[in-house]
Formats: structure tokens, sequence, C-alpha cells
């Protein structure tokens, strides 16, 4: 009975000094190791060979393991090379892990600057999810603010804007960019998506912005049409001039004068030369105001603080 | 009638084995332990602990399957009960289907408590972030039907593997089925890769005489989206199949066997 006491006793200072120097090794072994070093994954077709039918479960402990692996990175203020190969092998072991396809755009693109395998993620988002909003709206912002291509990021937008469940705002977004390609068809579909941005409004305030939008963007399809159609016939005028100066060069006559002004003296002119079947109006019935000089097409002013269209735009 | 008898002799014998209750004992700690995970998974919570918890219920239905599925005909051999038994008016036949449904119910049981488990933490995590829980029940419950035709199958294996070999042999024999079972399809398409048209057959051979059991597995994607019945049917039927083609099979073996 004493040597068991005794044993006892003894247990538990030789247990504590056993300890102790546990703790000193490890904390010896404890050096810092780069964060990209201890990255090994294996392809995605093995993992899911390996993991028997445990493709999400596996998809999420690698979630956790890139999210601790970029933390690690960032504090070693280390480029996360794997960070691609991560995404890649989660949403090639769970396609429809939504989630991912976003977070990536954030990582990859605007901290890292890989914007290009950020968008190869969000394609394979695409295909692997086509009912998502959310990854074709990424798209969008990554053509947007990196990519500096308003005209794509306004199609990703749109394409966004089409999907199931999807808010009013890829469509809000996609009529914005296409009205700044200033481009008459891009208009015309920024006009429709306001429009289903307004049958799509949750509230009336909302609705009566989607409206106000609906009116300006109308008025800068029709300030487009007319500035191109103007532009048009300046251009052919000035075009047939050079060529009569050409001529008259060719067989050594005089010039003829340039003329004096290239532009039409009044919009209804571009009706009765054909190029228009009728002069549009203004949503609000009134004719637009045409100065021949710098060939300006203004809307008379409108009963709110313009939104979409420029001061230029509004006669004052 | 005298398989109800068998089935809840079978139960009652099951249900009282200690090692039974060790495993559910780390089963719901598995399933618990997706709420740990889940805080560290950035806004994933609710995915964590679905993922987690069905693979749970998945991996050690296997083990409680292989564990009591492959020892049972075994014991009563060891034992000298079966002579007890078929001494009895009861056909070999029905004490096979006894010996199947008896573990059924007690698979059935086990599920059903670890599937209460999931479902707590599901709507303890849910509830924490203010989310319906209700949404992922029904794709959910498609998933951990399917998990149990799962291990009704690999129970159907193990007793047929039982009639022809030892604990130990039908055990492994159990377990290989379940890891080919997972893999077939990989197995066909590198058959069709390598070109060579003997191994194509061989493996088209393999693909349909063994279990797909991924056809079995559809928590991958329940999870996101809605499997419609047909599929969700065809999987049941699929299960059911095997399951009584495997029943057939050790019920033939069994007729045959001298003791």
């Amino acid at each position: 009975m004493l040597v068991r006491l005794i044993l006892a006793l003894l247990f538990v200072p030789v247990a504590w000094g056993i300890q102790q120097s546990h703790l000193e090794v490890r904390r010896k072994l404890n050096v810092k190791v780069d964060a990209n070093q201890e990255v090994s994954l294996l392809p995605p077709m093995f993992i899911q060979l390996l993991s028997l039918g445990n493709d999400s479960l596996l998809a999420d402990l690698l979630w956790l393991q890139m999210i601790q692996y970029y933390g690690a990175a960032y504090q070693q203020n280390l480029p996360s090379e794997h960070l691609y190969r991560y995404f890649d092998t989660i949403t090639s072991l769970d396609p429809d892990f939504e989630a991912s396809y976003v977070f990536a755009t954030y990582l990859l693109s605007e901290d890292r600057k890989q914007t290009e395998q950020a968008l190869q993620l969000l394609k394979k988002g695409e295909e692997n999810m086509p009912s998502s909003w959310k990854i074709p709206f990424q798209v969008g912002f990554l053509y947007y603010l990196q990519l500096k291509q308003p005209i794509k990021a306004a199609e990703a937008f749109q394409r966004a804007g089409t999907k199931p469940g999807a808010p009013d705002l890829p469509n809000r977004l996609a009529a914005q960019l296409f009205k700044k390609s200033n481009e008459v068809e891009r208009c015309q579909l920024g006009l429709s998506l306001w429009k289903t941005a307004y049958d799509q409004a949750p509230n009336a305030d909302l609705k009566s912005r989607a409206q106000r939008h609906i009116v300006e963007t109308r008025i800068l399809c029709d300030l487009m049409l007319l500035r191109k159609t103007l532009k048009s016939v300046a251009a052919g005028r000035q075009q047939q001039w050079q060529q009569a100066v050409a001529i008259a060069k060719e067989k050594h006559l005089p010039s003829p004068p340039a003329p004096v002004q290239a532009a039409p003296a009044t919009l209804q002119d571009l009706v009765r030369f054909g190029l228009l079947s009728e002069l549009p109006r203004d949503p609000f019935g009134r004719p637009y105001l045409y100065r021949q000089q710098g060939l300006q097409v203004l809307v008379q002013p409108l009963p709110w603080k313009p939104i979409d269209l420029a001061a230029s735009d509004v006669a004052s | 009638m005298s398989l109800l008898p068998l089935a809840f002799n079978t139960l009652r014998e099951t249900i009282r084995d200690k090692v039974l209750y060790v495993i559910l004992v780390f089963a719901l700690l598995m399933i618990g332990s997706g709420t740990l995970l889940s805080n560290l998974s950035l806004n994933q919570q609710g995915k964590v602990v679905l993922d987690l918890g069905l693979s749970a219920i998945s991996v050690f239905g296997l083990i409680i399957t292989i564990f009591v599925g492959t020892n049972l005909l075994n014991k009563e051999i060891d034992k000298k009960t079966i002579y007890l038994i078929l001494s009895k008016p009861i056909r070999r036949s029905d004490f096979i289907i006894g010996k199947f449904l008896g573990l059924s119910l007690t698979l059935g049981v086990i599920t059903l408590a670890m599937s209460v488990a999931f479902y707590f933490m599901l709507w303890y995590t849910l509830n924490a972030l203010g989310q319906d829980m209700l949404a992922w029940v029904p794709t959910s419950a498609m998933a951990l039907g399917l998990i149990y035709v799962e291990m009704l199958l690999l129970t159907a294996a193990a007793i047929f593997f039982s009639t022809f070999s030892t604990s130990v042999m039908s055990a492994l024999f159990t377990l290989a089925l379940y890891l080919i079972g997972h893999m077939s399809y990989d197995i066909l398409q590198f058959g069709k890769l390598t070109g060579r048209p003997l191994l194509v057959q061989l493996t088209q051979i393999l693909f349909y005489v063994l279990p797909d059991l991924e056809r079995l597995n559809l928590k991958n994607v329940l999870i996101q989206q809605a499997v419609p019945m047909n599929i969700f049917g065809s999987a049941l039927a699929y299960g059911g199949l095997y399951i009584a083609g495997l029943l057939i099979l050790s019920m033939m073996i069994f007729e045959g066997k001298e003791f």
C-alpha cells in the first residue's frame, strides 16, 4: 500500500517534468514556416476519387484550410501562390459552392491582382451554376472595377439581371453602363433594362427613381440619335467638298470655297433629307432644341434635377 | 410469420451491444463538432454543419453496418445458437430475411438518433444566424433517406459475405465493396481511357455487377438544389434491386450450407 502511494506521489512530479521538457521541445520546433511551403494540394481529380462521395465535406474542409492559409500568408506578407489552386479544387469538389466563386473574386482580383484567374473561376461558376445571379454580377464588377471595360461589365450585369431571384440592381447597373457607351443601340438596351428595373422595383421610391431613369435614358437615346445623324450630314458635306477640291486640283481649277456651314440649318432638315422618318420629341412631348454652332442638341429643362443627363445636355 | 420475432430478437440483440453506443457517441460528437468548425467558415456555417453532419452519419453508419452486420451470422454459428433456431419450424430463407429486417430496424433507430442530433445542430446554427431551417429540411431528408438505403445495401452485402466467410473476411469484403462502390463509375471511365477493348469490357462488367454507390449518394447535390422525385425514386429502386439480389444470393448459399 505504501509503495503504491509513493509511486502515485512520484507520478505527479515526473509527469510535470516530462510535460515541461515536451513543451520546451515544441517551442524549439515551432519555427515560423513559410505559409506557401506548407501547402500540398493533390489534383482535384485525385481528391474526388479518394473522397468516397464526401466531396462537399472535403470542399468545406479545404475552404477552412484556405482561410487559414490566406491569413497566414497575409500575416507573413507573402503572395498567396496557391490561392487559385485552392479555389479551383474547392469548386471542382463542390461545383455549387457559390460563396467560393464570389469570395475568389475579392481575394484573387482585388487583393492579389490575379484578375485573369478570378475571371476563369467565375466562368467556371457560370457554367456550373447557370441559375446564379451573383456570379455574373461579380463578373460585371470585375470587368468594371479591375479591367475597366464598362460594356463587358454591362453585359455581365445584364446577364445577372435575367437570372431567377435577381434583384433589380444588376439591371440598373447595366442600364447605367450601357448609357455611357455613347451608342444608340446600347442606349436602347439600357432603356429596356430600366423598364425591367421599374417592373421589378420592390417599393414606390425605387419605382419612381426607375421612372426618372427611364425618362432621362429615353432623352439621352434621342439626343444620341440626333447628334449622330447631324454629324453624318456634316461629315458628308465635308467629304463632298474635299472631293470637289481634289477634282479641281486635278483639273487645275480654282478650289471651291469651303462650306460656310457643314451642319444642317434645322433639325427638320434631317427629315427632309430622308435621314429620319420623323423628329423625336422628349417624353413630355416637347421638341428638342438645336444650335447649329457646335451641332448642339439639347432637351428643355426637366421638372427635376437630372440624374443621367449631363448639364450640357439640358438647355438653360 | 417467423420473420417478425426473428427481426425483433435481432434488434434486441444488437441494441444490447455496448460498442454500438460508443460508436454512436463518436458520431454525435462528430456531428456536434460542425458548430465549432462552422465558426471559422466565413458565413458558411449552415453548409459546414450540413455537410459534416451528413458525412458523419454516412461514415459512422458504415462502421456500424460493418461492425454489426458481419458479426451477426457468425456469432450465431460460433455460439451454436443457430442449431436451436434452425431446429424450429423456421425456413433458412426466413432466418436470413429476419436477420436483415432486425439489422435494418437497428440501423433505422441509430440513423434516427443521429438525424435528430443533426437537425438539432442545424437548427441551433441557423437559428443563431436568424435563418430558416425549413428550406434545408426536405433536401437533407432525401439525402438521409438515401444514406439509410446505402446502409441497408451494405447490410445485405455483409450478410451475403457472412454466409461463406469469417467475420473478419466479411468485414473486409464489405469495406472493399463500399470503396469500389463509390469508385465504380471512375473505374468505368478509367477503363474507357485506356482504349483497350478487353479492359473496357472488363470495367463495364464490373460496373454492371457491382453497385454504383454514388447513385445513392446525392448529399453533394441535395444541399444546394432539390433533386427531382424521379431521380430520388430511381435511386431508391436501384438500391432496392441490389438489396434484393444480395439477399436472394445469401438465401441460396445459406440453404445449401451444412453446419
